[in-house]
């Protein structure tokens, strides 16, 4: 029988980004996906112009009504949250599912380059905390978990063992595996993922060669990918090579598109991920 | 940390070193140049005494974000933003002035936006 997987994340009218990638690819993967958009955006933001819709107090709605029904689900996936009152109606709704097994992966959306997106204060950073304390997996970038720990986060990347030692803090936040993206190990050129198998209890790392060629939504294909991968049973590193290769295939077939800022037309290209 | 008081008031020096409390929806963006800081108003330039970062400190963290390594924009006054070559941004101030976003801080400045128009 198929797992039931509950995306919550916004929801974009044109382009490959959010709910609107990651539909696509874990329903192609076999997946019973539902969602619960936390903002409809009109387009991808690389147009330079788009329009939001705040979906709060239909979020809060929408959760009561299924209470209510009794729908169960076997996965929540979180990524991006638009504010405080969000983050809490999120994170009570992903506790309440944990303590009855739902495996819960989380992506803390809060910064990139070293910088917090406007609008990310002191309280989200710390609300968030309260989110990935009942994941099952987060997949921080290098900037979030830096605020997340409130370790140094340094341009030229860290070393290693500081990239434990900062996994290690967000394990004692409890989540129990963690995947950093985009961590930068000092003194190399190399850009690398690194994380902690709970499940192995053990770290590991995955390089990858960054391509020049820029897609939006990358990020929430390989979210998909990696969550289907690791629902069906592959263990985390695999799981996390074999979504860096999707992504990596999908961004080579793509790359000679013209108009790139609607992301991967995911249509064309599922056999990828076969 | 912010500092208690004013957060919508910075202070500047005009060009004969004479002191101005500035009001923060009057500054288009801020600007590092060399060792010095300097904010642009429509009408005129002030020198701030404080570093990008301290002056990121202070300011409404919704309001003013970077665009590259050297400048910090006003999002309130900015008319309209454009996708450029290499990943960059074109954004174009409601005076009519165009500021670069370099690749490092177009794509973050544009999740940016996303939160600002929310609230």
């Amino acid at each position: 029988m198929s797992k039931k997987l509950l995306l919550i994340n916004d929801m974009a009218g044109y382009g490959k980004v959010a709910l609107s990638a990651m539909i696509p690819v874990l329903s192609h993967m076999k997946y019973e996906v539902f969602n619960l958009p936390t903002a409809i955006v009109s387009n991808t933001l690389d147009y330079g112009k788009f329009d939001i819709l705040d979906t709060t107090d239909y979020m809060k709605n929408a959760i009561a009504v299924w209470e209510q029904l009794g729908f169960e689900f076997d996965a929540i996936s979180t990524g991006f949250i638009v504010s405080k009152e969000q983050t809490e109606l999120v994170t009570e709704f992903c506790k309440a599912r944990a303590e009855k097994g739902v495996t819960i992966f989380t992506d803390p959306i809060m910064g990139d380059e070293g910088k917090l997106y406007n609008g990310i204060t002191e309280e989200t950073i710390d609300l968030m905390r309260e989110l990935i304390s009942a994941a099952d997996y987060i997949v921080p970038n290098y900037t979030e978990a830096a605020y997340l720990t409130e370790l140094p986060y340094k341009e030229d990347g860290v070393t290693e063992e500081e990239y434990h030692t900062m996994i290690d803090k967000l394990r004692a936040f409890g989540a129990k595996s963690i995947v950093i993206t985009s961590a930068k190990i000092a003194g190399t050129d190399c850009r690398s993922v690194v994380g902690y198998d709970h499940k192995k209890e053990e770290y590991f790392k995955v390089d990858f060669e960054e391509i020049p060629v820029h897609f939006p939504g990358t990020g929430d294909i390989f979210s998909a990918v990696f969550i289907g991968k690791l629902m069906s049973g592959k263990d985390l590193q695999t799981a996390t090579a074999e979504a860096m290769d999707a992504v990596k295939s999908m961004i080579g077939q793509n790359a000679d598109n013209v108009d790139k800022y609607k992301g991967i037309p995911l249509e064309t290209c599922m056999e990828v991920l076969d | 940390m912010k500092e208690m008081g004013d957060a919508n008031k910075i202070t500047g020096y005009g060009e004969h070193r004479e002191l101005y409390r500035i009001s923060t929806d009057e500054i288009l963006y801020f600007e590092a140049v060399g060792e010095k800081v300097f904010a642009y108003t429509e009408q005129e330039i002030y020198e701030i005494k404080n570093r990008l970062y301290q002056i990121e400190e202070k300011v409404n963290s919704y309001d003013f974000t970077r665009a590259s390594k050297s400048m910090l924009v006003n999002t309130d006054r900015i008319s309209s933003i454009a996708s450029i070559s290499g990943s960059r941004g074109k954004i174009m101030m409601d005076n009519g002035e165009a500021v670069i976003a370099s690749r490092m801080y177009y794509k973050p400045l544009l999740s940016s936006m996303k939160w600002k128009k929310i609230s």
